[in-house]
C-alpha cells in the first residue's frame, strides 16, 4: 500500500499531475493518496523529491 | 442538479483568475475551480517573477509602477494590481565549478539607471494572485476552492467538467492548471507532444544573507550537479535549488553539499537561515501547436513547455476570456467562436518559441570540471542584458559557435568532447526519456 508522509511533503502537487490512476488529491491543502484507486505503479515515490510518498507492507 | 456557465475555468493560478475576473468583467456566467483550499498559498514562496521587462516578447513590452502598485500590459491595453514587495533583477549569470563566471548584462552601465535596465522583477507570487483574486471576486464570479478536477465528458458546444464529484458543465471551459495539465492528459493533447524529460527540483529558502555576485537568476554548474541561486521579492533572501533531468538522483545530498560544503561557493551562505524548502516535479512536453479541442481553450503553462512566466499566463488569461466573451455574445459556441486565441497563440507564442529545442543536458556528466572552468573563462565581456530565456540559449549557442577555432587551436580535447556532445544528443535526449515518467 502506498501512503503519504506528510512530514516530509511539501505539497508541490507532482505526484497529484503525475499519478496515471488519479489517485491523489489535494484535500484542505494536503496531499492525500486514495487506496481504493491506487494501482501501485510506484511513480509517485520515484518522482518526488522528497520521497515522502513510501510503500507500506 | 448540473451547474451550467458560459464559462468555466479550472485552475487558479495568474492566467486563470486573470481569465475569470475579465469573463466577469465581461457579464459572463463563470465559475473558477481550484484544487487548493487556500488558493493565494503560492508553494513557490517567493517565486513570483515579472520577467522579462524592458524588452518585447510575445508582442507585449511590461511596466511596472510601484507607486500605483500596478503591473501594465501597454500593448494589450490593461493592468493589474500589485501590493507587495519587490526587486529588481538585472540578468542571468552562469558560473562554472571553479568560480569562474558568464554575466549577461553590464552592471557597471546598469547602476546608472536601474528602473530602465533592469530587465526583470521578483515579486511575491502569493501577493499577486492575492490582488488577480480580489479583482475577480469583485466582479461576482463564482470561486470554488478546495476542488479536484477528476474527468471531463465533451458534448455538442459545451464541456463538462466533474469536481468534487460534482458535475460543472460550461459552453466553454478554460484549462489554466498548470504545466502538468491534468485536462490537457485527459483531452489526449499531449499525446501529439514530444515528451522531452520530468524535470525535479528542490529549492531553499535562505535569510540573512548578502551575495552581491547574485544579480538575478544564476546557475551554478558544478561537477556534481546544476545548481541555482536566484534573488526574490525580499532583499537578503535567496532561493538556492538543483534541478535534475533524472528523479533518481539524490537531490536533497546535492543541495546540502552545495551549501554546506562546496569548497568554492559554500561560503556564499555562511551564516544563512533556512526557512523554508519546496520542490517541482514538471514533465517537459514540447508546446501545444493548437491549444483548443472540444471547446476547451488551453492557457498559459498548460498549453507550453516549460513556465510561461506569470505575466505571460496573465495576458493567456485577458486574451482568453475576452475572445470566449465575443464567442458567447456572437453566439458561436465554437472553434470558429475562439479563432482570434488561436491566430494570437499562434503569432505571438507558437510562431516565435514554440519551435525552441529544448535540451535535457547535464554538461558535468560529459565534461570534467576544468574544462568548464575554462569554457567559461573565454567569455570575458558581458554579453547581452537580459531575462529571456529564449535570448539565453541563443547568445549562449552563437558566443560558443564564434569561439569554437579558439578551442580548437587551444585545447582540442575539450573541443572533441563538445563534438562528442553534439554527435551524442539524440542518446543524451533517450536517457532523459527514459529516467522520466511522460504520463500522456
Amino acid at each position: 500500500m502506498v501512503k503519504i508522509n506528510s512530514d516530509l511533503c511539501t505539497v508541490c502537487g507532482g505526484c497529484i499531475d503525475l499519478c496515471p490512476a488519479i489517485a491523489i488529491s489535494m484535500v484542505n491543502d494536503v496531499v492525500v493518496m486514495n487506496n481504493d484507486t491506487c494501482t501501485e505503479c510506484k511513480i509517485c515515490v520515484k518522482v518526488c523529491p522528497m520521497r515522502a510518498p513510501y510503500v507500506e507492507e | 442538479m448540473d451547474k451550467k456557465y458560459d464559462v468555466v475555468i479550472v485552475g487558479g493560478g495568474p492566467a486563470g483568475l486573470m481569465a475569470a475576473r475579465v469573463a466577469g468583467e465581461n457579464g459572463l456566467r463563470t465559475a473558477l475551480l481550484e484544487r487548493k483550499k487556500t488558493i493565494t498559498s503560492s508553494r513557490r514562496v517567493d517565486g513570483g517573477g515579472l520577467s522579462p521587462i524592458n524588452e518585447y516578447i510575445c508582442g507585449e513590452k511590461l511596466a511596472f509602477n510601484p507607486k500605483a502598485k500596478r503591473i501594465g500590459f501597454p500593448v494589450n491595453g490593461f493592468s493589474v494590481k500589485y501590493d507587495g514587495p519587490y526587486q529588481d533583477m538585472y540578468g542571468f549569470r552562469i558560473f562554472s565549478p571553479g568560480g569562474k563566471m558568464i554575466s549577461f548584462g553590464d552592471y557597471e552601465k546598469v547602476k546608472k539607471d536601474p528602473e530602465r535596465n533592469r530587465v526583470g522583477i521578483a515579486l511575491d507570487k502569493g501577493v499577486l494572485l492575492q490582488g488577480l483574486l480580489e479583482d475577480a471576486q469583485a466582479t461576482g464570479v463564482e470561486i470554488f476552492p478546495n476542488t479536484n478536477v477528476t474527468a471531463i465528458e465533451t458534448g455538442e458546444n459545451s464541456v463538462k467538467v466533474t469536481g468534487n464529484g460534482e458535475p460543472f458543465e460550461g459552453s466553454f471551459v478554460i484549462a489554466a492548471d498548470g504545466i502538468n495539465s491534468r485536462l490537457a492528459r485527459l483531452m489526449g493533447m499531449n499525446k501529439d507532444r514530444k515528451f522531452i524529460a520530468t524535470m525535479v527540483d528542490r529549492v531553499w529558502n535562505l535569510e540573512g544573507i548578502d551575495l552581491p555576485e547574485i544579480v538575478g537568476i544564476s546557475f551554478i554548474v558544478t561537477d556534481y550537479g546544476n545548481f541555482f541561486v536566484s534573488r526574490v521579492c525580499r532583499k537578503g533572501h535567496y532561493h538556492v535549488g538543483i534541478s535534475s533531468y533524472d528523479p533518481g538522483d539524490d537531490l536533497g545530498g546535492r543541495l546540502e553539499k552545495f551549501v554546506y560544503e562546496d569548497p568554492v561557493y559554500s561560503h556564499w551562505f555562511k551564516g544563512a537561515k533556512k526557512t523554508d524548502e519546496h520542490t517541482c516535479v514538471v514533465n517537459l512536453l514540447s508546446p501545444i501547436q493548437e491549444p483548443f479541442k472540444d471547446n476547451m481553450l488551453f492557457v498559459g503553462d498548460s498549453a507550453w513547455l516549460m513556465e510561461i512566466s506569470n505575466p505571460f499566463a496573465i495576458m493567456c488569461g485577458w486574451k482568453a476570456a475576452n475572445v470566449v466573451t465575443l464567442a458567447v455574445l456572437d453566439g458561436k459556441l465554437n472553434k470558429e467562436g475562439i479563432a482570434s486565441y488561436l491566430q494570437w497563440w499562434k503569432d505571438k507564442f507558437y510562431g516565435p518559441h514554440g519551435q525552441v529545442e529544448f535540451k535535457p543536458l547535464h554538461l558535468h556528466d560529459y565534461l570534467d570540471a576544468e574544462a568548464i572552468d575554462y569554457l567559461a573563462g573565454l567569455v570575458k565581456e558581458p554579453l547581452i542584458s537580459t531575462m529571456n530565456f529564449y535570448k539565453l540559449f541563443g547568445t549562449i549557442g552563437s558566443t560558443y559557435a564564434q569561439l569554437f577555432p579558439v578551442i580548437q587551436e587551444e585545447r582540442p580535447d575539450v573541443m572533441e568532447k563538445l563534438m562528442c556532445i553534439a554527435n551524442e544528443m539524440d542518446e543524451i535526449e533517450e536517457k532523459a526519456r527514459k529516467a522520466g515518467f511522460p504520463n500522456r
